[in-house]
């Protein structure tokens, strides 16, 4: 069986500060095989962007990330800059949230690229500029020769987006690291990016990492799911998996706080009650446990371990969920979990 | 571009031409020009008249402001309080203080995007700490101050030491100084030495506060991120994703501060003796010798309005957001 | 906290209930819309909210450098005054000593006059806290109405104010200054007038500062808002514009204050300044430039006062930036 591509065991990342020591991502496993999506959903701060940042070394020198990535089988934790510089841009690739402010404004968008293309590939500028109007074209830029030469502040968001996921696939990545990348859009232009995303994939054939707290999105282009809370995952398996059996309160959580179509609008949209935790200081019990209806004694003592769940799909294994009634979740009755009971009354 | 510098060129005339007659104002309320002739019982009642005619001080004010613009776009400025060509005279001082001026500002730019970038990528670290106290106390020590430290305790006992004038501190020349413009030189530099390690010191230091400042800010940049992200070495990224646009504020700064420098030219030139244009504006001011004073404003801010369209082309070279503004 | 008993709850399955989870999800995988989670801090961490001032205050006292700013600063003040009542000697006195080298009558030795120069240094020190402070107020009052009035408005409100600006700084300052200050003293020997002048050409960085706060600020919501409560343009401007732009306003003073004590002190050094037989540290370093290396102690004494006194101000504003808008990385989640 071939390599995974990117493998992440016992991740953990520390971020000293003036108050404490900030635990950003407190043991996280994942793998990602070739050519397949993964999501990883999470609020702000419960350390999906991190781990992304972790895997590019593009932390701050402040920050202790232990632990183990490989990309291919490599390990990339402990590489010197210089051995980064050469798997960064080619082997794995990253695109970022905003698109204003991740273009630098006083160079040419084809230039950009370019820059991207022959810091890893040897061949003439002309060349690489004509691969930069291919690209261009790829990713639905209309007009591209055209284009090609418009500084950032001529493209408009969506377009701008669009031209850096062109750099992302520049170098036939095996790996495209997705960080936010629809969430400073217009709804409408999220489709488009999301297009654009699909199209550098099947292209390059790498296999993606998409990062969001949008689980729309997830939705429509994941084949395996992610969700982290406080620095953890706390529960992973398939898309269909994680949206028919979320088998731990939080991802109930998320998918019940979601506005639906078929319901008949006098329903209250249900919020999640309470806040995420602090990332400093030590930590004992599920840090869910506040905000969690059903917590008992052992949630505040123990934090769980991800314990295996019954699957939609057949992958045995595949599906796992950090809750100590993890089973009983998956089997349950998901509408009640949060359910306010004065709406409630006044729905039924 | 050329729509941009066509532009700033027309607006810098413009300028030019409002600040003429702000300096013409501003002169013409300082008072007598005829007093110290007035107070002076050695000078006859008739060249007193003659000065009061020449300066056409019977005349309204605009019907002077008139006759003093069209001389000077024509070349004339006048005559002084000692009857000499305020115009010529004015070139020769220009020159004295150009030196001066010219090689501190071009010196002290370079230094300060040196010092900048380096406090910058050090930072927190000792240089970046000797560095930034250093600007510091340079910026709280007004020109006259550092000048006469570095001419006391300095010049005088590296001079001594060494048995051997090396750093002049009293004129921009050796009174007897002849030849070609070559064998000149080493003593135009003696003698410039000084003035100008003062004024460099003084300027530098508050553009290289700017200069990291603006480093520290790009540093953290989203743009720099992705930089890094591409693959880019860290050579790379500093100097063509960094630098580049920090160097954008930079370049506003420096041309604000121009007239600073000029103003600190004046200090410097009578510190160390210099016949530049600054010492002659001060006694024309002492003297209330008017053409003086009008000439002297007058070049200053062409000067300063000249250096400002210069940054903002400089601008819009490094910054292609602006071209279109 | 909930009760164990929650547990049995929701074990009871509704069918209609399940069904409707399930038709949910096709409807996500479909639609691809998307909501946003209410998030929280990296921190949450819990405490009273304190005001904006209590905050600012708090990060201020926390800046070393400009604590020792803030002390040497009052400290020169104090003693400046305190020397001034108290001190056997005044600046004028005339001793018996000329020309003598620090002793423990005349800590700091005294001039060819035989005034001491410890009082003199003082006198001087006081005269400069002195004229700064008048003359950042008034920059600032005449800085702050101008710019707001600029931002605010706009227009050709705007640009003739700012136009104007342009041109007062198209020469410089010290140009100006020496022009005016020797019309001044031919007329009066008054520091306030030497104050005024300073301070009328200073008001300009402020102005400009203002005035982009104030564009900047005119756009945003609360200013819409209270306009449909009715509030007049003046009101807008003074109780809910003017205290979010403070920040920057105090820290331009600061700097005002430090400015105008190197023109005030270059003016007296230039002999246009504070005339004898009042007295101030660029005086004092006219007076005493001669005699640098023979007679240390009448250059030494007012540079060194004069470097700190500026340096201490510098110290104070670079504080207060830092506590109105911190520039510490910030990490990002």
């Amino acid at each position: 069986m071939a390599e995974p591509a990117l493998q992440i065991d016992r991740l953990e990342v520390d971020f000293p500060t003036k108050d404490g020591v900030v635990h950003a991502v407190r043991g996280v496993d994942f793998t990602l095989e070739p050519g397949e999506v993964l999501g990883i959903v999470g609020e702000s701060g419960s350390g999906k962007s991190v781990t992304a940042l972790a895997t590019m070394g593009l932390l701050p020198k402040s920050a202790d990330v232990r632990g183990s990535i490989r990309f291919q089988g490599r390990e990339l934790l402990g590489l010197k800059e210089k051995q980064m510089t050469k798997v960064r841009g080619t082997g794995i690739a990253m695109i970022f949230q905003d698109p204003m402010t991740s273009l630098n404004p006083v160079y040419t968008i084809g230039w950009q690229i370019t820059e991207a293309i022959l810091a890893h590939q040897d061949m003439s500028k002309d060349a690489a500029k004509a691969r930069a109007v291919e690209l261009l074209a790829k990713v639905g830029i209309p007009n591209p020769s055209e284009r090609v030469d418009n500084y950032p502040h001529e493209f408009s968001g969506g377009m701008r987006q669009r031209a850096v996921i062109a750099i992302g696939m520049a170098n036939d990545p095996e790996v495209i690291l997705a960080d936010e990348p629809t969430t400073a859009l217009d709804v409408t232009v999220q489709a488009q990016v999301l297009d654009s995303l699909r199209t550098a994939l099947s292209e390059t054939g790498a296999a993606l990492l998409l990062i969001t707290h949008d689980l729309g999105v997830i939705a429509g282009i994941s084949d395996r799911v992610l969700v982290m809370y406080a620095g953890r995952a706390v529960e992973t398996g398939t898309a269909e998996d994680v949206f028919y059996k979320p088998s731990m309160p939080y991802t109930l959580g998320l998918l019940g706080s979601l506005p639906r179509l078929d319901s008949d609008g006098n329903e209250r949209l249900r919020q999640i009650p309470g806040s995420p935790p602090s990332m400093m200081g030590d930590r004992t019990g599920c840090p869910f446990a506040p905000r969690c209806p059903l917590a008992t004694e052992i949630c505040i003592t123990t934090e769980p371990d991800l314990v295996v769940v019954p699957s939609v799909t057949s992958a045995v294994g595949g599906h796992r969920a950090a809750c100590h009634f993890a089973v009983e979740v998956g089997r349950g009755d998901h509408g009640k979990v949060f359910s306010d009971g004065v709406v409630d009354d006044v729905v039924a | 571009m050329f729509a941009y510098v066509i532009r700033r060129l027309l607006i810098s005339v413009v300028v030019l031409f409002f600040a003429t007659i702000f300096v013409f104002v501003l002169v013409a309320k300082s008072g007598n020009p005829l007093a110290l002739l007035n107070a002076n019982p050695h000078i006859p009642h008739a060249t007193v008249v003659a000065r009061e005619n020449l300066l056409h001080l019977n005349d309204p004010l605009w019907q002077r402001y008139w006759i003093w613009l069209s001389g000077a776009i024509h070349g004339n400025l006048g005559t002084s309080i000692n009857g000499q060509d305020v115009a010529s005279e004015a070139m020769s001082h220009l020159f004295v203080t150009l030196r001066m001026v010219i090689v501190a500002t071009v010196i002290a730019i370079f230094v300060a995007i040196f010092m900048g970038v380096l406090a910058a990528v050090r930072q927190g670290k000792v240089t970046d700490h000797a560095i930034t106290v250093t600007n510091f106390v340079l910026l709280a020590t007004p020109i006259f101050v550092l000048g006469l430290a570095l001419k006391e305790f300095v010049a005088i006992p590296i001079n001594q030491h060494l048995n051997t004038t090396i750093f002049y501190t009293d004129g921009e020349q050796s009174p007897t100084l002849s030849g070609s413009f070559l064998s000149r030189l080493p003593d135009y530099a003696e003698h410039t030495a000084l003035p100008a390690i003062t004024l460099i010191l003084i300027s530098y230091a508050s553009w290289a506060i700017y200069q990291r400042s603006s480093m520290i800010e790009t540093l953290d940049a989203d743009h720099v991120r992705l930089a890094r992200a591409k693959g880019l070495s860290q050579r790379r990224v500093l100097f063509r994703h960094v630098l580049r646009n920090a160097l954008i504020p930079v370049t506003t700064v420096v041309a604000l501060d121009f007239a600073a420098v000029l103003g600190g030219a004046i200090i410097t030139e009578i510190v160390f003796g210099w016949q530049g244009l600054g010492q002659w504006y001060l006694n024309g001011v002492l003297t209330l010798d008017t053409n003086v004073m009008l000439a002297y404003l007058l070049i200053t801010a062409t000067f300063v309005i000249l250096f400002n369209l210069l940054a903002d082309i400089l601008y819009g070279v490094l910054d292609p957001r602006i071209r279109y503004a | 906290m909930p009760e164990p008993a929650a547990q049995e709850n929701f074990v009871i399955q509704t069918p209609e209930r399940v069904a409707t989870v399930e038709a949910g999800a096709h409807t996500l995988a479909g639609v691809g819309a998307g909501v946003e989670l209410s998030g929280g801090d990296v921190h949450g961490l819990s405490g009273e909210a304190k005001s904006q001032f209590q905050i600012v205050l708090n990060r201020f006292f926390h800046q070393r450098l400009a604590m020792i700013g803030v002390a040497t600063f009052v400290l020169l003040g104090i003693a400046s005054i305190v020397v001034g009542h108290f001190w056997q000697y005044s600046y004028t006195t005339i001793t018996n000593n000329l020309n003598d080298p620090p002793s423990w009558t005349n800590p700091f030795g005294t001039n060819s006059i035989g005034n001491d120069m410890f009082a003199q240094v003082m006198a001087g020190v006081e005269k400069d806290i002195e004229i700064a402070l008048t003359v950042a107020a008034m920059a600032t009052l005449i800085g702050v109405t101008v710019g707001a009035i600029a931002g605010f408005y706009r227009g050709w409100v705007d640009t003739l104010l700012m136009r104007f600006v342009d041109l007062v700084l198209v020469l410089p300052v010290l140009a100006v200054l020496i022009l005016l200050s020797a019309k001044l003293s031919k007329e009066s020997n008054n520091w306030l007038g030497l104050a005024f002048i300073i301070g009328i050409l200073s008001w300009t960085y402020v102005a400009r500062l203002v005035r982009a706060d104030f564009l900047s600020l005119r756009e945003r919501d609360f200013v819409e808002a209270s306009r449909a409560l009715g509030a007049t343009n003046r009101r807008i401007i003074v109780k809910h514009m003017l205290p979010n732009a403070v920040g920057p306003i105090i820290v331009n003073a600061t700097l005002t204050v430090a400015l105008s004590i190197v023109f005030e002190s270059t003016l007296s050094f230039l002999g246009l300044g504070v005339q004898p037989p009042a007295v101030s540290l660029g005086l004092l370093v006219d007076q005493g430039q001669d005699s640098a290396t023979t007679e240390w102690w009448l250059f030494v004494f007012p540079v060194a006062f004069l470097i700190v006194l500026i340096l201490s101000i510098f110290l104070i504003g670079d504080g207060l930036r830092e506590a109105f808008d911190p520039k510490k990385s910030r990490v990002r989640a």
